[in-house]
C-alpha cells in the first residue's frame, strides 16, 4: 500500500505543529519518522491513521483519498505508545478485538477468529499468555500484543507510535531487531515515530528526519548519517563538532585564523562546521588546519576519545574526537586536526 | 461520502452526545430556572425590597444564617478534633467511628429530623436531662442548631480528611528539630496548612444548613419571627399563592449563598498564598 | 445539598481515604508518617502527649455518639417500642405500602432517567475539548447548590396553579403537581448531577487511548462505548447509580413542596413520615423511618466497598 501526503498543514492555535508537509511512502517499505519533541511526527502519524485531521492538505492510500474516512474505516493498524490495550479484557480478547467488531457481512466465524489469533500470538511467541490481562504483563510483553492486536485485522498500512519508548534500554533493542525480523516476514508498509536516532538508522529503510513540523531530509540511514542536508540532520544524527566559521570569498576562517579546508561553494557570512568526532585526522603540530592540546583521554575498545582545548581564540573552545589506537595521545600533548569530510551551514539554520 | 478536510475529533458521538445533554440540561434545569429568574423580574425593586425586609422574613433569615453560622463554627471544631483523632491517633472502634461520620450526609433528612426531635423532647433521652437542667432544646432556636450541627458533621471531616492524611511528617520533625514544643508545632505548622481545606468544609457544611429543610423543621418550633426558619416561609408563602413572596426570599437566600461561598473561595485563595500546602 | 466551591467534582461523595488502617499504609508518597501513633512519651516530637490524645479521642467519640449514633438508635428503639407484631402492622397499613411503591417508582424514573443522561453527559464532556466545558460542570452541579425547598420552589413557580403553565395544565385537566409526574420532576432535579458526578472525572482520568485503540480497529462509536469504555466504568457508573437511588428515595424537601401530602397517593415514605409524626403515630412514624435507615446504611457500606474497588483501579497497571 501507498501512501502520499500531500502540503499538509496542522496547527494547534498559534503553534504550527506541521508546516506543509510532503511525503511519499512506498509499498512494503519500513520508515522512520525521526525527531526532537514537538517536531510533528506523531500528529503526522495520527493523522495518517485517521485520529486526528489535518487542518490542509491531502492524505491518499492508494490512490483513493484518505481523509474521507475515519479511522475505523481506513483499515490502518495502530500501535500506540503505552499500548493502549483494553484492561479489561483478556490478551485473547484484545488481539480478536477488531475481528469481532467487523460488520456482520464480513466478521469471521469464532473459530476462525480463534485461529487466526492464535495465530497472531505464535508469531509474537506469546500464545502461552493468551488468558492473562494485561496488567499481568511485561511492557515487552504488552507491546508485542499490540502489535499482534494491530495485525489481526489485516491492516493495510502499519503505524507505530514510538512503540518502544515507554521500554527500558535492553528490551528496546530485543525489540527492534524484533520488529525489523517481523517486518521483513511479513511486509506490510509500516511507518512508525521514534525521537531515537539510533534506533530510526538500526531499523528503517528509509529515515525521514523531521523539526518544527516541517521535513528536514529524507533518504536511506546511510544518506541520512552520511551526506546530511542541513546542520539540524547533521547535529540531530550521530555526533558532531560544531565550530563558528565565517565564510568570505571562497575561504574559511575560525576566529580570525584561515583553515586549510575548501568552503565548497558555501555561501559567505557566519556559519557552522560540522565535523563528525571521528572525521578529524591527527597529526604531529603544524600539520593541520587546527591545532591544541589535549587534556584528557578516554580508551574503549578500539578508540579513543580525546578532549582537546583548541589554541585559537584564547583556548576556551574544547571539542571531543575519536581516534584509532594506533598512536596513544597523551594528555598535554600538542596535536594537530584536519576535518577529512565535514559540512559548512549557514549560522542560522 | 465526502468529507471537507474540517475539524473532527477521532472519538465519535460528540455531536449526538452534546446535544442530548443540552437537550436534558435544558428541560431539567435551565427551564425551571428561567421560571424562577421570570417570576424575581415580575417583582419591582420596590416590592422586592419590601417583601424580603418585612419583619417576618428578616428574622427567618436572621434565623437561617445565624444558626447555620454556628453550627458551621461548632462542626469547624469539633469537625477538627473529630478528623485528628481519626487519622492520626488508633482507638478500639476507629474505623467504625469513621464510617459513621457520614451518616448525616446519608440519612434522608425527614428521618433525621424525627430523630433528633424524638431525642431532644421534653421526655426524650437527652431532653430529659437537659429538661432537669432547665435547657428546653425541642420547638426552640436551640434545636434548630443541634439539627444544623448535626447534618453539616461530614463535611469538614470529609474535607480535611485527605488532607490530613497527605501531609508530609517530616515538617513536624524539622519544626520540632528546631525547637518547637508540641504545641507550637501543631498550631503553627500543621493547623495553618489545613486552613484551605478547613475553609472549604465550613463554607459546604454552611451552605447546606441554610437550605436544610426536614432535619429542621420537626425539632424547630416553627413559630414566626422565633423559630422559623428561611425555607419554611418559602414553603409557607406557596401554601398561600403568594409565589412572588416566596420567590423573593428564595432568590435572596440563593444571593446570600452564592456571595459566602464566593467569600470563602476568595479566603481559601488567599489562605492558599500565604500558606501554601505544598 | 452542598456547595460547590472549588473542590473537584464528586469530592463530597468520595472525600476520604479508605476507612481502613490497611489503606492508610498503603498511601504512596512516604505514608509511613501517616500511620498513627500508639503509646509514645510526652517529648516525643511526632505525636501530643497521651493525657491530651485522650481526651481529643473522648471528645471525638462522645460527640459523634451524641449527634450520630444516639439518633440512629432512636429510630430502631421507637420503631420497636410496641413490639415486633406492631412494627409489622405498622408497615403493612395501606397508606404505608402506597407510600412504599410510590418512593419506588419515584427512585425507579430517576435513577433511570439520570443514568442514561448522566453516561450520556460524562461521554460529551470527558472524552472531548470544547470551550465551555466549566460552565456546563457547573450548571450540572447546581442542583447541588441549591436547596431542597428551592428545587420544589421552580416546579411549583412552572406548573402550579398560579405558575406559568398552570392555567393551560387545569384546562387540560394534566396534573402535574400534587400527582406523581410533579414529584417526579423534583426528584429527577434534585439527583441530576450523581451520576455525571461520579463518571466524569473517571473517565477523564481514563483518557481516550483505549477508545481510540478501538476505533482503529474498526470499532463503530457503540460498539466501542458497549465494549470497551463501559466495562472499564462500571464500578464509577454503580457508585454514581447508589448515590442517585439513596438521595432519590430520601428526598424530603423538594417532594414535600410539590406533593400535596394526598394520602395515600403522594406521599412518598418520607412524606409519610411526616404526617404519621404529626398525629403522634411515633410507632408507624418510625417504623417507615427505620426502612429509610436500613436503606442509608446498606448505602453506606456498598459505598464503602465501591470506593475500594475504584481507588484499586486508579493504581497504575496499564498505561
Amino acid at each position: 500500500m501507498t501512501i502520499e501526503v500531500k502540503n499538509i498543514v496542522k496547527k494547534f492555535g498559534s503553534f504550527a505543529a506541521l508546516d506543509n508537509v510532503d511525503l511519499k511512502v512506498a509499498q512494503g517499505e519500513l520508515l522512520a519518522l525521526l525527531g526532537p519533541s514537538g517536531s510533528g511526527k506523531t500528529t503526522l502519524l495520527r493523522i495518517i491513521a485517521g485520529l486526528d485531521w489535518p487542518d490542509a492538505g491531502e492524505v491518499s492510500i492508494d490512490g483513493e483519498n484518505a481523509l474521507a474516512r475515519g479511522a475505523s474505516e481506513r483499515h490502518v493498524g495502530f500501535v500506540f505508545q503505552h499500548y493502549a490495550l483494553f484492561r479489561h479484557m483478556t490478551v485473547f480478547e484484545n488481539v480478536a478485538f477488531g475481528l469481532r467488531v467487523q460488520p456482520r457481512a464480513i466478521r469471521k466465524d469464532e473459530s476462525t477468529i480463534r485461529a487466526r489469533v492464535k495465530e497472531l500470538l505464535d508469531l509474537v511467541q506469546l500464545d502461552w499468555l493468551s488468558s492473562r490481562y494485561p496488567s499481568q504483563l511485561s511492557g515487552g510483553q504488552r507491546q508485542r500484543i499490540a502489535l499482534a492486536r494491530a495485525l489481526a485485522i489485516e491492516p493495510r498500512i502499519l503505524l507505530l507510535d514510538e512503540p518502544f519508548g515507554a521500554l527500558d534500554a535492553k528490551v528496546r533493542k530485543e525489540l527492534r531487531q524484533w520488529l525489523r525480523s517481523l517486518h521483513s516476514e511479513i511486509h506490510v508498509t509500516s511507518i512508525f515515530v521514534t525521537h531515537d536516532q539510533e534506533e530510526a538508522l538500526e531499523v528503517a529503510n528509509r529515515v525521514v528526519v523531521m523539526d518544527k513540523g516541517r521535513i528536514e531530509q529524507i533518504g536511506t540511514p546511510g544518506e541520512v548519517y552520511d551526506d546530511p542536508a542541513t546542520a539540524f540532520v547533521h547535529g540531530f544524527i550521530g555526533e558532531s563538532i560544531v565550530l563558528p566559521v565565517d565564510v568570505s570569498g571562497g575561504s574559511v576562517r575560525l576566529a580570525g585564523q584561515p583553515l586549510n579546508i575548501a568552503a565548497n561553494g558555501a555561501a559567505s557570512g557566519a556559519s557552522k562546521l560540522f565535523v563528525r568526532r571521528h572525521d578529524m585526522a591527527i597529526g604531529p603540530a603544524g600539520s593541520g588546519s587546527l591545532e591544541g592540546a589535549v587534556r584528557h583521554v578516554r580508551s574503549f575498545g578500539p578508540i579513543q576519545r580525546a578532549e582537546v582545548a583548541l589554541s585559537g581564540g584564547e583556548g576556551k573552545t574544547i571539542i571531543e574526537i575519536d581516534a584509532p589506537r594506533d598512536r596513544e595521545l597523551q594528555a598535554g600533548e600538542i596535536v594537530s586536526l584536519q576535518p577529512r569530510r565535514y559540512r559548512i551551514f549557514a549560522a542560522q539554520d | 461520502m465526502s468529507i471537507a478536510v474540517a475539524r473532527r475529533s477521532t472519538l465519535p458521538g460528540f455531536g449526538l452526545t452534546m446535544g442530548l445533554t443540552l437537550t436534558w440540561l435544558s428541560i431539567i434545569i435551565l427551564l425551571p430556572l428561567a421560571g424562577l429568574f421570570l417570576k424575581t423580574f415580575e417583582l419591582s425593586l420596590d416590592q422586592f425590597w419590601g417583601i424580603v425586609t418585612s419583619r417576618r422574613t428578616l428574622n427567618a433569615l436572621k434565623i437561617s444564617f445565624g444558626l447555620s453560622f454556628a453550627a458551621a463554627l461548632v462542626n469547624l471544631v469539633m469537625g477538627t478534633i473529630i478528623v485528628w483523632a481519626l487519622v492520626r491517633y488508633r482507638f478500639p472502634g476507629r474505623r467504625l467511628f469513621d464510617a459513621i461520620v457520614d451518616i448525616p450526609f446519608a440519612l434522608p433528612t425527614a428521618v433525621a429530623g424525627v430523630a433528633l426531635t424524638q431525642l431532644f423532647a421534653q421526655k426524650g433521652w437527652l431532653g430529659a436531662p437537659l429538661a432537669e437542667l432547665g435547657i428546653k432544646v425541642a420547638f426552640t432556636p436551640i434545636g434548630i442548631f443541634i439539627a444544623m450541627i448535626f447534618i453539616g458533621i461530614p463535611f469538614v471531616v470529609r474535607t480535611v480528611q485527605p488532607v490530613l492524611i497527605d501531609l508530609d511528617v517530616e515538617i513536624e520533625e524539622a519544626a520540632a528539630s528546631l525547637g518547637a514544643n508540641r504545641w507550637h508545632t501543631v498550631f503553627r505548622v500543621i493547623l495553618p496548612s489545613l486552613i484551605p481545606a478547613l475553609l472549604t468544609g465550613f463554607a459546604l457544611a454552611f451552605a447546606r444548613a441554610v437550605g436544610e429543610y426536614g432535619s429542621v423543621i420537626f425539632i424547630a418550633g416553627n413559630l414566626p419571627n422565633v423559630s422559623e426558619i428561611a425555607p419554611l416561609l418559602i414553603v409557607i408563602r406557596l401554601s398561600e399563592f403568594r409565589y412572588a413572596d416566596a420567590t423573593a426570599i428564595a432568590v435572596v437566600m440563593l444571593l446570600a449563598s452564592f456571595l459566602i461561598i464566593f467569600a470563602v473561595n476568595r479566603l481559601q485563595r488567599w489562605a492558599q498564598i500565604r500558606i501554601p500546602t505544598h | 445539598m452542598s456547595m460547590q466551591s472549588g473542590l473537584a467534582p464528586a469530592t463530597e461523595l468520595r472525600t476520604y481515604a479508605p476507612a481502613a488502617d490497611i489503606a492508610i499504609d498503603a498511601l504512596p508518597s512516604g505514608s509511613e508518617r501517616a500511620r498513627p501513633l500508639a503509646g509514645t512519651a510526652a517529648g516525643n516530637p511526632r505525636t501530643e502527649p497521651a493525657p491530651v490524645r485522650l481526651i481529643i479521642i473522648a471528645l471525638a467519640i462522645t460527640f459523634l455518639s451524641v449527634f450520630v449514633v444516639l439518633p440512629l438508635v432512636v429510630v430502631f428503639a421507637q420503631a420497636f417500642s410496641k413490639g415486633i407484631g406492631a412494627y409489622f402492622a405498622a408497615l403493612t397499613e395501606p397508606e404505608a405500602l402506597a407510600a412504599i411503591r410510590l418512593t419506588l417508582l419515584v427512585a425507579a424514573i430517576s435513577v433511570g432517567l439520570n443514568l442514561v443522561f448522566g453516561v450520556i453527559a460524562a461521554w460529551a464532556i470527558a472524552k472531548f475539548d470544547f470551550t465551555g466545558k466549566t460552565f456546563l460542570i457547573t450548571l450540572i452541579d447546581l442542583p447541588f447548590s441549591v436547596s431542597p425547598v428551592i428545587s420544589g420552589l421552580v416546579f411549583v413557580l412552572l406548573f402550579g396553579a398560579q405558575g406559568y403553565w398552570g392555567p393551560w395544565l387545569q384546562a387540560h385537566d394534566i396534573h402535574v403537581l400534587f400527582a406523581v409526574p410533579g414529584i417526579a420532576l423534583a426528584t429527577v432535579f434534585v439527583t441530576f448531577p450523581f451520576v455525571a458526578r461520579a463518571l466524569i472525572p473517571l473517565m477523564q482520568e481514563q483518557g481516550t487511548q483505549e477508545e481510540e485503540a478501538a476505533i482503529s480497529l474498526g470499532a463503530s462509536g457503540l460498539q466501542t462505548f458497549f465494549r470497551v469504555t463501559l466495562p472499564n466504568i462500571k464500578w464509577g457508573l454503580l457508585y454514581g447509580v447508589l448515590l442517585c437511588n439513596a438521595r432519590a428515595m430520601g428526598e424530603f424537601g423538594a417532594v414535600s413542596v410539590v406533593s400535596g401530602h394526598i394520602r395515600g397517593e403522594t406521599n412518598t415514605m418520607p412524606l409519610l413520615v411526616e404526617i404519621l409524626y404529626n398525629e403522634y403515630q411515633f410507632v408507624s412514624s418510625f417504623a417507615i423511618a427505620s426502612l429509610l435507615a436500613m436503606l442509608a446504611l446498606i448505602t453506606l457500606v456498598v459505598k464503602t466497598i465501591l470506593e475500594r474497588r475504584l481507588d484499586e483501579g486508579q493504581q497504575p497497571s496499564d498505561h
